[in-house]
């Protein structure tokens, strides 16, 4: 411990203080502790203040001072076992992180091998296991519950991960990929590609693709500048899962589905990032969210 | 009374000036003992490997983070307990906090510990709850923080807060100091405080 | 004829009382907000972050402050048997104080704070402080040194260490670069931060709220019981160790986090032992009262005392029972310091408060009693009622979210439940704390009431000097 100081300035200085002070408390129980009922005749200090004021000379209370001896004496014990005084790092070389890391080890000797194994598992497998599914859900729960919801049905801007639209791919190295690097679904600010009339004919055309309500005549004119669009959400609008690109034509509206909102979109662009888990989450822990959240989507048939 | 022993407290408590230093110097030993020594223990003063101080952006949203007593309900320090690394992350490092004047570490979690949320969520999520914390978590009780929104992240005060924090030992050059307010055009109060969050704790994993 | 100078008494004792309902009311509306956080109304000015300080200012250092400030002049002249020196310097700590109150109360909910729990405010009201707590020394010294009794009475030795140490620790703590006239960085940086700030904040309440009550206790105690003090070698040996030993508990407060493992050793150690020395106080107050149980049938002023010395033994037991780091691990960041802090604040400081200010009003404004010893009786319910309402209710939220948030699966090792579950558990709890809140504010408001009442009877006499014999 000495070694993050540079000499043994400091070190002295805190515990001679330290044991000074405490030793000091103790000497000056014993000095005036022996003061008292000496003269007996006289039970008071003999002071007296604003007319009436006056204190009695009665000796400490013994229970008193037998506690304020029992906490010095505990004081000095705990120093001599615990660091607290720089010199010594105390007899019985406790710190927290060792502490620490001892709990992480127990708990590694627990579970590790349990969490081997379930590294490997299969959906199948998953879904027959009720511990395997408990972990999942509580992964979920305190890690991807914030965003994507407690019952994982997502809100505006964070995906439903129990449907069957996936923007990245449904299959487990999809999954696996998405939690363990993030994502970051980029789409540019298109206000260049025409007036503002045209944005709003490209949100009718984005809007016929799903049959939603929309303009035909609108529409019509917004596919002529579609193009552009097609580059990432394909000429048929059903998107492009290797860059996160959603499908247009179905009835799911990640960022809502206003004419406006889709038209602030196409003007000033999106990011839709999910965050990277590969340094919050061990890959077994990744693996069990991952086949967790599979079988939501699996559930929901 | 007690003048046959050795030691009399009268001698004390008739003379005003004598309790005045004693008093005083019996205070002064524990800040000696248990401050001074920090400035000279080595892992106290070194910056864990990464850490910069603190970008113009990010130390705008740091005030925010302080002007709205956000260490009122939120820590910043994880403790080395695996029940709060497996939520938080990797325990706090005493290297993690040399430019934060002052230590935001806070005393309460009436919302969850702050210390590694940095790339926890995205810019997008942050905007969301920090608006109306209930659109994402439902059983939040956190207020709402729509204004920062629509407040300039600049007031005009980035060169002095810079200048100021160089002065107590803050390693920003001239340079930084220079062009610190370009970082702040067109931002709000609102991407000053995320981009202030987005940056707590990523440098320990 | 010498007559006492009990105008800064009077200013201070009234100040406090309106502080009080202040300080209580805006706890009542953040503990609200905890509940139905749409409280704020959607203002700035008006959210949890910005007024909680404000709350934190207004009891400990408006209602505190102007509490130890009256109480202080008033004892200081009684036990030395003269008048105030510089009683013009005591008027204007009257008017600096009330000023820095008022500063606090604009400058906080507008957002300007160095971001320090319990030393949130700017550089310039810092600065104000210090001049203003320069003139109080020098008042209440200076009162002393021209005694006409020989010894000085313990009260003051208490009232002295507070004057001291505050001084002290608010000069250290409060050190900062400003940057701009509303904003300033603390010149210490992280852990050493840390360090300094609960250094201060441990002895804001081991100075402020401890010693100075203790001043008050030693002297309206006796009085209203018209007892001796108990033991004054127990005075003795409870002072002086309890002034060395509370400076050193602050690293309690920084347990398990990054400050090195000595420090917080030392912090913990310190803090036990300090457990005997806190008692001493409780001890001397209780056996002081002991010979007069039989007017605590009849004089509600002495239960306010007997409450508050009884909350003073039990927050100093729980005290050092929290800084064993095991219990600490679970009990920091949680309600249950809350709980603590309050049964000190509201059991021992507010309870010892009101009944000096009790004792005190009357005497000031020539009336032998409170216009209405009924309404004190009241008032006395409420609070104690109001009090353990609100600590039960925050005891168990606080263990209850402890368990939670460090539960961990035995079978697979995960976290049991999710940090929003332990928000929600709360719910209950925040409302009988709520509750508790509101019982103890009303009975305040019974006060402010009962003040103004006896204040309107008042007759202007001047309180004599007692001849020294």
């Amino acid at each position: 411990m000495l070694g993050e100081f540079n000499n043994y300035f400091w070190p002295v200085l805190v515990a001679s203080i330290t044991i000074i002070g405490i030793i000091g408390c103790y000497v000056l129980l014993k000095l005036t502790g022996k003061k008292g009922p000496e003269n007996d005749d006289n039970s008071t200090s003999g002071h007296v203040w604003d007319g009436d004021l006056e204190e009695e000379n009665n000796p400490l209370p013994r229970w008193w001072v037998g506690l304020f001896v029992i906490t010095i004496i505990w004081g000095l014990i705990y120093l001599a076992l615990y660091p607290g005084l720089i010199l010594t790092d105390g007899y019985l070389k406790w710190s927290q992180l060792g502490q620490y890391q001892d709990e992480v080890k127990d708990a590694d000797k627990k579970f590790a091998a349990m969490y081997k194994d379930f590294g490997q598992m299969d959906l199948e497998q998953f879904i027959n296991n009720r511990k395997a599914k408990k972990i999942g859900k509580k992964i979920f729960l305190n890690n991807c519950a914030q965003c994507h919801g407690s019952d994982a049905r997502g809100t505006t801007s964070f995906p439903n991960l129990t449907d069957h639209d996936w923007l990245y791919g449904g299959k487990m190295i999809d999954i696996k990929s998405s939690i363990t690097n993030g994502r970051n679904g980029v789409m540019p600010a298109l206000a260049s590609i025409g007036t503002k009339k045209d944005l709003w004919d490209i949100a009718h055309y984005v809007k016929s693709l799903s049959d939603s309500k929309h303009h035909p005549m609108k529409a019509l004119r917004g596919k002529e500048k579609f193009g552009i669009c097609a580059s990432c959400h394909g000429a048929d609008g059903k998107g492009n899962q290797s860059i996160g690109a959603p499908n247009l034509t179905d009835h799911i509206w990640l960022h809502g589905e206003s004419f406006e909102g889709i038209v602030h979109r196409i003007t000033y662009g999106i990011n839709n990032e999910m965050p990277a888990w590969n340094d919050r989450l061990t890959p077994e822990q990744i693996h069990l969210v991952s086949l967790y959240t599979r079988m939501l989507s699996k559930d929901n048939h | 009374m007690s003048n046959k022993n050795k030691f009399t407290h009268e001698k004390i408590e008739t003379n005003n000036f004598l309790m005045i230093v004693l008093i005083f110097i019996v205070i002064l030993f524990a800040g000696i003992v248990e401050i001074i020594p920090l400035y000279f223990q080595k892992n106290m003063l070194q910056p864990v490997k990464g850490l910069k101080p603190y970008k113009p952006l990010a130390l705008i949203g740091r005030s925010i983070y302080v002007r709205e007593g956000c260490y009122t309900c939120h820590s910043q320090m994880i403790r080395p307990f695996r029940a709060e690394t497996l939520r938080y992350g990797h325990y706090s490092l005493a290297g993690e906090f040399v430019y934060d004047h002052p230590f935001q570490w806070g005393s309460k979690r009436t919302g969850p510990d702050l210390a590694r949320v940095g790339k926890k969520y995205s810019n997008n999520w942050h905007q969301i709850h920090l608006t109306n914390p209930r659109d994402v978590v439902p059983e939040s009780i956190m207020p709402a923080y729509p204004w920062l929104n629509d407040t300039p992240a600049s007031d005009g005060s980035i060169q002095t807060k810079m200048k100021a924090l160089k002065m107590i030992g803050v390693p920003y050059t001239e340079e930084e100091i220079q062009k610190s307010p370009e970082a702040l055009i067109n931002k709000s109060e609102m991407d000053a405080l995320i981009t202030y969050l987005q940056s707590l704790g990523i440098h320990v994993r | 004829m010498q007559i006492y100078t009990d105008n800064a008494v009077k200013n201070f004792s009234i100040m406090a009382v309106f502080w009080a309902v202040v300080g209580l009311l805006v706890g009542v509306i953040i503990s609200s907000q905890l509940i139905w956080p749409e409280l704020n109304l959607g203002l700035p000015w008006t959210s949890f972050g910005r007024l909680r300080p404000l709350h934190t200012n207004a009891v400990i250092f408006a209602f505190g402050g102007s509490t130890l400030f009256a109480t202080s002049y008033y004892i200081v002249q009684r036990t030395c048997q003269t008048k105030l020196f510089a009683p013009g310097l005591a008027n204007f700590t009257f008017w600096g104080w009330q000023l820095v109150i008022l500063l606090a109360a604009i400058t906080l909910p507008l957002g300007y704070t160095s971001g320090k729990e319990y030393a949130e405010l700017e550089w310039p009201i810092d600065i104000l402080i210090t001049i203003i707590w320069v003139c109080y020394a020098i008042v209440f010294f200076g009162t002393i040194s021209k005694r006409k009794v020989k010894h000085i009475y313990v009260a003051n030795w208490f009232f002295g260490a507070f004057i001291i140490a505050v001084a002290l620790l608010h000069v250290v703590n409060s050190a900062a670069i400003p940057a701009g006239f509303f904003k300033s960085y603390s010149i210490y940086a992280g852990v050493q931060d840390a360090m300094v700030q609960w250094w201060y904040g441990h002895n804001a309440v081991g100075f402020f709220l401890t010693a100075g009550f203790l001043g008050i206790m030693y002297y309206f105690v006796p009085k209203q019981a018209n007892r001796p003090v108990y033991s004054y070698s127990l005075s003795i040996v409870h002072f002086w160790a309890l002034i060395f030993t509370y400076m050193w508990a602050g690293p309690h407060h920084l347990h398990y986090t990054a400050l090195p493992d000595w420090t917080q050793s030392l912090g913990m150690v310190f803090s036990i032992i300090l457990l005997a020395p806190s008692w001493g106080g409780m001890i001397n107050g209780i056996m002081t009262l002991s010979g007069a149980w039989d007017k605590l049938k009849t004089d509600p002023i002495l239960r306010f005392m007997i409450v508050s010395l009884s909350f003073y033994g039990m927050s100093t037991f729980e005290g050092p029972m929290m800084a064993i780091k095991t219990v600490n691990a679970l009990s920091h960041y949680t309600e249950w310091t809350i709980g603590h802090v309050h049964s000190g604040a509201l059991g021992w400081v507010g309870m010892v408060s009101m009944g000096a200010l009790y004792c005190l009003i009357p005497k000031l404004y020539g009336q032998k009693n409170m216009y209405s010893t009924k309404l004190i009786e009241i008032h006395f319910w409420m609070a104690t009622i109001g009090i353990v309402f609100y600590i039960a209710a925050l005891w168990i939220a606080g263990v209850m979210e402890g368990l939670m948030w460090r539960e961990i699966d035995p079978f697979d090792g995960t976290l049991t439940y999710t940090f929003a579950e332990s928000v929600k558990a709360k719910t209950p709890y925040y409302m009988a704390r709520l509750f508790g809140g509101l019982l103890y504010f009303g009975g305040m408001l019974i006060m402010f009431w009962n003040v103004i009442k006896t204040i309107q009877n008042k007759k202007l006499i001047a309180s004599k000097i007692p001849e020294i014999s």
